[in-house]
This record gives structure tokens, C-alpha cells and sequence, in this order.
């Protein structure tokens, strides 16, 4: 058998999706955005985003950290984004990325005290 | 005592002069220093004289109003000037009577209870009586315009009403009980008692009613004076409270003060806000009403002290339509920044990276600022490149790799210190390469631009730039006919005040349709980044609405100056749109090569527009 791994790939196992892991966090945002759940990783998002050309950082990633529960990674790259909306332009499926940002701001709670 | 009847007018009219007094000294105690500090500068006969003039006319006369719409102007003229007038003329007609200066104000108002019987004749007392009546006439007829109103808005020229809330409700109907209520009590009081001028003397002398009847006189007098003391209660309570915080509102205006980040002044401008609807009238937000976030709801909500949801605070295209209407000059667009201010201002941000960044920091004469947007629209970039390339222009695209932001996006979602921040970043970069001409073909970034940067070198949108160009005869445009609109950008428009340039260079290149304008009166596209409630395809919707404004019906093409403009109108997809950079570029090609290169000169910038 031939896997992914094969070609250099890896396997990040705190990535891989799971359906059937409790995500209270993502249900709430679902519920606020709910265009949301439109989004298929497409990545034309992080293709413009302005951060992401220094930092690596994209709206996918974002999705993906709150999806999989990797929260300290999405609270750091929350901070990177510049709020531009070019992400919102560019989205295929019409997902409203700036309002999911600044309700995933709001969620985690990173305020400056 | 018969007279008893004045004890709820009269603790009505206690408890609006003791409400008012306390709500304007605690407004006045929440002002910041620094609007404290203005307020004393300004203090001087020429800023009373422009002040009071200005509450002549506005809160009286409602000039702006008849601006606006004629009709609506006489209802609410007619209401409050004729109200007005009705005091006035009450008043001298007591002081002529009584011999005093200072009389009671129920005496005044009740005159022709106390002056029952008292059969005067003389010039004087006939053509009072007249006064009066032609006054309640002139109050009545506006009263007339507003109940019918109420049935059919479109004859007013009003296409949408308010939808008011039940205590204003109540408050109106009082209000419109008070005319009425009068009338019943001069006319009955004529009936039992002679006199009165051609109209309640005439109506009392119709009516033919024993003597003995003559308590339904003093019951509708009661009447009277407890709608209107209902009124004043209810008055602090409702938007009827704009009649008098209006007067120091615009003494405040007038005084320079800011709203932004300051409560005192926001309370004053909140509770001056009328309700009138004519914002609601302009407001774009017809496809997402649900929300309650255009300015008359929003206001509202602030003015009972809800404070309003986080999506109707959200639910605005920031567009200036409303703000640019207002007969009151309520600050709209200030109000609600300090409200997402309030929610989103404190938010995290971490640009630390953009230190890293290593963008070309070399001396170039002049900065061209894409921004975010004409990253997006390569096309403008493209034609930007050309032109300043074949002018011969020294000139650096500073955004072209490892972009940055202007920060309007961020300062208008609320997070203002993250904005500072990127501004701080962003200016640093610009200054670095010492320009000595700043180009952009964002509006967005022009506006911060000259907001916010204070920047020392004129800072122009690529509209003024290229007209420059042409003023100078650097460069034949070569005209051809297509037929074109021009959309006017909000922040080009409303915001900066460049509507002349943009149709000049237009006007030179194809055939354009609209060269005429009306300031302020432009649409939004429906893209705007200050919205963060609508979904692409009520956007749309917006975009649609506007285009179908602005076109004629032999329009082959659309115009805009703005990047943002240009893609929401291309996602619409009823007319090709181009940018005027990409139009005048192509007009470029078809001139020779020696033509363009003959004048190529080092350029003075100095008579470019510098920030305001």
C-alpha cells in the first residue's frame, strides 16, 4: 500500500478531523455565523491574505485550529489579522469571514486588559 | 375656586423643567475636558449670534427640511413655529392685558378663562382674538398634514415611515390631542361666554346650549390643561425631547465639539434626534430591516437607554447618507463608532511581525499606495504602472510584496487601538522612501490617509493625479465614445469631497453621462467593509439597487474611482466596470511614443491639495 506519507507528507495527529470530538466552541460560532459552515478549505482566503504572506497565517488555518480545538494556535493567529476582507471578496461559498474573526475575538477572549 | 384645573399643567410643566435642567447638567458633566476646553474657546457674540440665528431657523423655521422635501417642511414648520408663535402671541396679548411683564405661565395659556366675562372692545383685544385664531388655524392645518401622513406617507413625498415605539406613540397622541383639545375649549368657552376672534368665537356662537351646561366650559378646559401636562410628562421620556435639547445641541455644534469617544455629547446629539424618518427615506438597508440597524432605530434604542444589539451596531453600510440628510446634524456615523468602539476596542492585535518585513525602502519622488483592495483589482495596478511609467514619473508601488493595511478596516469594525498600531507601521513605511507626492487609488486609504496620518506631503487619489496630468499638457487623451456612468464612491464623494476631478478626467476620455452632481447624494455599492451583517447576495442586492439608480437606458459602461466599487459591481454583473486609471491608460497606448516621452520633466508637487 501506498500512503500520502509515502511522498513526503506528514500526519499532524492533533489535525486530523474528527466528527465525533464535543466542539462547544465551534457550535457557538456556527451559530453566529452560519455561513460558516459553507467553508471547504479552499484556501483562496489565505491566497490574499496580507498576514499570511509574513506570518502563515490564513482564514483556513483559523477554521482549521477552531475545528480541530487547537485554541492557543488560533488565539496567536487571531492577533496577526489586519481586517483588510479580502477574504471576504475572494470567498467562493460567500462565507463572512470578518464577522467570524471578530466573533472568534470575542469567544477567546483575547482583550487587552 | 374654578381655577384648579391648571394643576396638571402645571405639574407637568414642574417636573419638564426640573427633567431638563437635570439631564442637561449631567450631559454637561460627562463631556470630556478636551470638548470643555473647546466649548470655552468658543464662547464669543459672534458664536451666540451664529447659534441663535441658526436655532431660528432650524429649530423653528426648519429650513433644512424644506431642503429636503416642501411638503414635509410645512407639517413640521407649521407644528412647531405655529406652536411657537401661539406662546409668543399669548404671552403679549397677556402682558397687554394684565399691564404686567412676568405673568404666570397658565395665565398666559388660559387667558380666556380668566378673562371670561370680561367684555372688552378696542382694536387691540379684536385683533388679538384674530391672531390667535389664525395661528391655531395655521397649527391645525399641520396637524391635518401629520394624521393624514400617518394613512398616506406618499403624498408627503415620504416613501418610508417610522415604525415609532408604543411610548412615542402615546407621546403623539397627545401631542396631537393639544390643538384640538384647545379649539373644544375656546370654542365652548365663546359659547357661554361671548367674545372670541371669527374662528372660535364663530364655531362658539354656532353651538347653542343652555346655561346651566356651562360646566362642560370648565371640563374641556381641564381638558386642556391635562393634555398638555400629559404631554410635558411624557415628553422626557420620548423623542419629543429633541423640541428642546435641539437649542444647546446646536450651541455645542456650533462650538466645534467632538463626538467621537465622548458620552456627554453623544447624549446631547442622541436625544436631539427627532425621529423624523427622512435618514430611513436615504437608508440603503432595505433588504436587512430585521436587525433594527439603521440610524433612526439605532438612535432610538440608545435614547431609551437599550442599548442596542451587537449585529444592529454591526448593520451599517457607514455610507454618511443619513449623517448627510439629518435636519438636526446628528453625527450619526460618530455615535456608532463609539458604540463599536465600546464593544470591539480593547481586542488583541500582534503586527510584530511586519518588523520583519523587507519591503524596498528606497527614495522615490513619488509613494504609490495600492491598498488592500487594488490588490485584488490587478488591473488598476497595472494601469497605475503604465501611466506613471510613460509620464516618466520616479515612483515606488510600496504595497506590491508583503502588503500592509491603511487601518480603515480595523477603525471601523471598532478596534481602534490595533488601528493605531497599523497606522503607526504603515506611516513609517510611506515616510521612509521621503515622497514628496503620495498617489492612491483607494479612497478607503485616502480617507485615513487624510484623517488620520497627518502627513505633511500632499496625499492625492489617482483621479487628481491624472487631472493634473492632463491640466498640465503632458497628456493628449485621445477621446473615444463610449457611452459611460460615473459611479461616485462614498468616501471619494461624501467623505472627501472629489466629484469634479474624477468627471474632468471621465470627460476628456469617453462620452460621460453623468457630469453633473449633486454633493452628497451618491450611492453606496453595497460593498462597504464597515458591514459585517450582510451576505453576498443582499450585497448584491444593494449593488443592483444603485446601478439601476445611476444608469441610463443607452449606458454601455460603468466608472468608479474606487477598487472596492469596481469588484462589488462586477460581482452584480449588469454593466462592464472599469476603474478610470484602467481607461485612461488604455487612451495612453494609441499616442506615439515621442509624444509621451517629449515632456518629460521633474515634476513640483507643491501645488497638489495637502491634508484638511
Amino acid at each position: 500500500m501506498i500512503g500520502m506519507t509515502d511522498f513526503g507528507f506528514k500526519i499532524h495527529k492533533d489535525q486530523l478531523l474528527d466528527q465525533d470530538r464535543p466542539n462547544v466552541a465551534y457550535k457557538e460560532m456556527i451559530e453566529k455565523v452560519p455561513s460558516l459552515s459553507l467553508c471547504i478549505s479552499c484556501g483562496s482566503c489565505t491566497a490574499t491574505c496580507n498576514s499570511s504572506e509574513m506570518t502563515g497565517m490564513g482564514f483556513r488555518k483559523l477554521h482549521l485550529y477552531l475545528k480541530t480545538g487547537l485554541y492557543v494556535n488560533l488565539k496567536r493567529g487571531l492577533k496577526y489579522c489586519q481586517y483588510c476582507g479580502k477574504c471576504w471578496l475572494v470567498c467562493p461559498r460567500g462565507v463572512n469571514t470578518r464577522k467570524a474573526i471578530v466573533e472568534m475575538k470575542r469567544i477567546f477572549e483575547i482583550y487587552k486588559t | 375656586m374654578e381655577s384648579f384645573f391648571v394643576i396638571p399643567f402645571t405639574i407637568g410643566l414642574i417636573f419638564l423643567i426640573i427633567s431638563l435642567t437635570a439631564s442637561y447638567i449631567r450631559w454637561f458633566m460627562a463631556l470630556r475636558i478636551k470638548n470643555k476646553v473647546r466649548l470655552k474657546k468658543a464662547l464669543s457674540i459672534k458664536w451666540l449670534v451664529v447659534s441663535l440665528v441658526e436655532v431660528f431657523r432650524e429649530c423653528l423655521l426648519h429650513i433644512r427640511i424644506f431642503k429636503v422635501n416642501k411638503r414635509l417642511w410645512y407639517m413640521h414648520m407649521s407644528l412647531a413655529f405655529g406652536w411657537f408663535l401661539l406662546i409668543l402671541a399669548g404671552h403679549i396679548e397677556t402682558i397687554s392685558k394684565t399691564g404686567t411683564f412676568f405673568a404666570s405661565p397658565y395665565k398666559a395659556i388660559f387667558l380666556d378663562f380668566y378673562t371670561r366675562g370680561h367684555l372688552e372692545t378696542g382694536w387691540s383685544v379684536t385683533g388679538f382674538n384674530y391672531i390667535m385664531d389664525i395661528l391655531l388655524i395655521f397649527v391645525l392645518s399641520g396637524l391635518f398634514l401629520a394624521i393624514y401622513k400617518r394613512f398616506n406617507a406618499k403624498l408627503l413625498g415620504v416613501g418610508k415611515t417610522a415604525n415609532h415605539s408604543s411610548t412615542d406613540k402615546v407621546a403623539l397622541a397627545f401631542l396631537w390631542l393639544v390643538f384640538p383639545a384647545r379649539l373644544i375649549a375656546e370654542t365652548l368657552n365663546h359659547t357661554f361666554y361671548d367674545g372670541g376672534g371669527f374662528f372660535t368665537g364663530f364655531l362658539g356662537n354656532l353651538i347653542y346650549l343652555q346655561e346651566n351646561y356651562n360646566f362642560l366650559s370648565n371640563a374641556a378646559w381641564l381638558f386642556y390643561s391635562s393634555v398638555l401636562g400629559g404631554f410635558f410628562i411624557l415628553l422626557p421620556f420620548s423623542r419629543y425631547m429633541h423640541i428642546f435639547t435641539e437649542i444647546p445641541h446646536i450651541f455645542l455644534k456650533n462650538a466645534n465639539i467632538e463626538v467621537l469617544h465622548d458620552d456627554g455629547i453623544t447624549n446631547f446629539q442622541v436625544h436631539a434626534c427627532s425621529s423624523c424618518g427622512i435618514c430611513l427615506d436615504t437608508c440603503q438597508m432595505n433588504v436587512k430591516t430585521g436587525l433594527m440597524g439603521q440610524s433612526l432605530y439605532f438612535l432610538r434604542n440608545l435614547r431609551n437607554g437599550k442599548k442596542p444589539k451587537e449585529n444592529s451596531i454591526m448593520n451599517c453600510l457607514m455610507c454618511g447618507r443619513c449623517k448627510q440628510v439629518c435636519p438636526v446634524q446628528v453625527d450619526t456615523l460618530s455615535i456608532r463608532m463609539n458604540e463599536r468602539n465600546r464593544m470591539n476596542g480593547k481586542m488583541n492585535y500582534d503586527f510584530s511581525y511586519l518588523d520583519e518585513a523587507s519591503w524596498p525602502a528606497f527614495q522615490s519622488r513619488i509613494v504609490f499606495f495600492g491598498g488592500c483592495m487594488t490588490r485584488l483589482t490587478p488591473a488598476i495596478r497595472e494601469a497605475m504602472k503604465k501611466i506613471f511609467m510613460l509620464t516618466g514619473e520616479d515612483f515606488i508601488f510600496i504595497d506590491e510584496y508583503e502588503a500592509i493595511c491603511c487601518g480603515r478596516p480595523l477603525l471601523l469594525s471598532g478596534q481602534y487601538e490595533a488601528f493605531r498600531e497599523i497606522v503607526n507601521r504603515t506611516r513609517r513605511r510611506i515616510l521612509d522612501c521621503h515622497p514628496a507626492l503620495i498617489v492612491t487609488t483607494c479612497p478607503i486609504c485616502l480617507n485615513t490617509f487624510k484623517n488620520d496620518y497627518y502627513f505633511q506631503i500632499p496625499v492625492v487619489h489617482h483621479s487628481q493625479y491624472l487631472n493634473s496630468l492632463i491640466k498640465e499638457g503632458r497628456f493628449i487623451p485621445q477621446r473615444n465614445g463610449v457611452k459611460t456612468v460615473y459611479h461616485d464612491p462614498c468616501e471619494l464623494g461624501r467623505d472627501l469631497g472629489i466629484y469634479s476631478e474624477p468627471r474632468k478626467v471621465l470627460d476628456s476620455l469617453v462620452y460621460l453621462q453623468n457630469k453633473d452632481y449633486k454633493a452628497g447624494d451618491g450611492l453606496c455599492c453595497g460593498g462597504s467593509l464597515a458591514d459585517l451583517e450582510l451576505d453576498v447576495e443582499e450585497k448584491m442586492q444593494i449593488a443592483r439597487e444603485t446601478i439601476e439608480q445611476i444608469v441610463t437606458n443607452d449606458t454601455q459602461q460603468l466608472t468608479t474611482g474606487c477598487p472596492l466599487c469596481k469588484m462589488t459591481f462586477q460581482m452584480a454583473g449588469l454593466y462592464p466596470v472599469k476603474d478610470l486609471a484602467e481607461i485612461y491608460a488604455e487612451s495612453m497606448i494609441t499616442l506615439p511614443v515621442e509624444k509621451i516621452t517629449a515632456n518629460m520633466k521633474i515634476r513640483n508637487y507643491s501645488n497638489m491639495p495637502v491634508n484638511r
